[in-house]
């Protein structure tokens, strides 16, 4: 099956989606969605399209960067900010069905005020923990060049999530048997082109919207 | 070219030895670890930021950048204002907290009056926190960053108060100079050197990087 028609069944109204290294073809076929809470470590080029088309109502993340995203946050785009390696340990905690995840970290910073995460002490040691709520994403869609080179980072999120998509660049190899597999599509119709020329750009999505 | 300089970057880069692990953020810290890597300390390590929770504990020193850092090397790359109704925002916390925490951190930054504050709008990645006792009694091994090194020179907190002084000048810097692009009464050391100017290696691994 083509990559849209894929991703358009993975990925339904509401949903909460964990969104790592995806290539932008895969936000092109997302882009009338509504209300999706996208969690992503860094949401990239891709991420900021699905944001600036309209489609997140909330983002977790742990790199608030990409135009798009920064001007959803000044018109209500909500916002829940984790360190990468909070991220880390809340898709740890997913993927391994537990609660929450611990880490030392958030100590001494202000993000600790207002972000989700607790201190926990070690039952064994005493020492001070953070504990972040467990990622447990309706979908995961990760980026890999192939289906058996799938980084380690990217191995969490897919188990973590109810159901899972990598998108490979190249055919071979085999994913988490769990994990549907789909081939990224090459840009034929000139779209990255597109998405650097903000004024033809909106233009595009209005009619792709329509 | 680089925001800090040929002097800035290998001010930086000079602070590294050979054989270490270094965690870099993209930009001018990586480029420095990587002149570094080309000169003086062969076989240094630049790790990438992927397995962030695995790697950090490998690393030995990192080198990070920020949008504000205050007197007591706090760093902000959150906002500047009221959190919830900032009036700039920046790009968040990534690996940066866990960097100042867990290891001894070169910060490179130009240095603006704009980005060196008295005291941060939102500590994302704490360095000296408020003093000197601060970040043992919260648990922070070390003093977060070790050196800041800008266009203009190097600042390295004094131990006995936790901030940050004057301690290198690049060539052609003043103190003034420095102080007018610093917001709060910068002192400086006692033993205050001038950076020595790129030597041969040096310029060559920079005009090569550059092309």
């Amino acid at each position: 099956m083509a990559l849209a028609e894929v991703v358009d069944a993975l990925v339904p109204d509401g949903s909460t989606v964990a969104w790592e290294g995806v290539p932008v073809a895969v936000a092109r076929a997302l882009l009338r969605r509504r209300g999706l809470t996208l969690v992503s470590t860094a949401p990239g080029v891709s991420g900021d399209l699905l944001v600036g088309a309209g489609c997140v109502d909330r983002l977790v993340t742990s790199a608030v960067a990409g135009p798009r995203i920064q001007a959803a946050l000044r018109s209500g785009l909500a916002l829940e900010e984790h360190t990468a390696t909070g991220m880390a340990a809340a898709y740890d905690a997913g993927a391994a069905g537990l609660p929450c995840g611990l880490l030392r970290g958030y100590t001494g910073t202000d993000l600790a005020a207002v972000t989700r995460v607790a201190t926990v002490r070690c039952p064994f040691t005493g020492e001070q923990l953070a504990a972040v709520p467990a990622l447990t994403p309706d979908v995961a869609i990760v980026h890999a060049p192939r289906a058996d080179r799938i980084s380690p980072d990217r191995l969490p999120p897919l188990y973590a999530a109810r159901r899972a998509l990598v998108v490979v660049d190249e055919d071979g190899g085999e994913a988490p048997w769990f994990a549907e597999v789909v081939r990224a599509e090459p840009d034929e119709d000139g779209w990255a082109e597109l998405l650097a020329d903000r004024a033809r750009f909106t233009a595009w999505l209005a009619q792709a919207r329509a | 070219m680089s925001a800090l300089g040929s002097a800035g970057l290998v001010a930086a880069a000079r602070l590294l030895q050979a054989g270490q692990v270094c965690v870099g953020e993209p930009g001018d810290p990586t480029a420095a670890a990587r002149l570094a890597a080309a000169t003086h300390a062969p076989g240094l390590i630049v790790l990438d930021g992927s397995l962030p929770r695995y790697s950090l504990r490998r690393a030995q020193v990192g080198l990070v950048t920020a949008a504000q850092i205050d007197a007591f090397g706090n760093l902000n790359t959150t906002v500047l204002g009221d959190y919830d109704e900032p009036t700039a925002r920046f790009a968040g916390p990534g690996l940066l907290p866990d960097v100042t925490a867990a290891l001894p951190t070169i910060v490179l930054l130009p240095h603006r009056l704009a980005a060196f504050v008295e005291r941060v709008d939102f500590v994302t990645a704490p360095g000296g926190l408020s003093g000197p006792l601060d970040r043992a009694l919260v648990g922070l091994p070390g003093t977060g960053p070790i050196a800041v090194v800008t266009d203009l020179g190097v600042l390295r907190p004094d131990p006995a108060t936790a901030e940050l002084v004057l301690t290198d000048l690049h060539p052609g810097v003043t103190v003034e100079q420095v102080r007018a692009e610093t917001g709060w009464p910068l002192e400086v050391s006692a033993d205050l050197v001038e950076t020595a100017p790129p030597s041969e290696a040096e310029q060559a691994a920079l005009t090569s990087s550059a092309a």
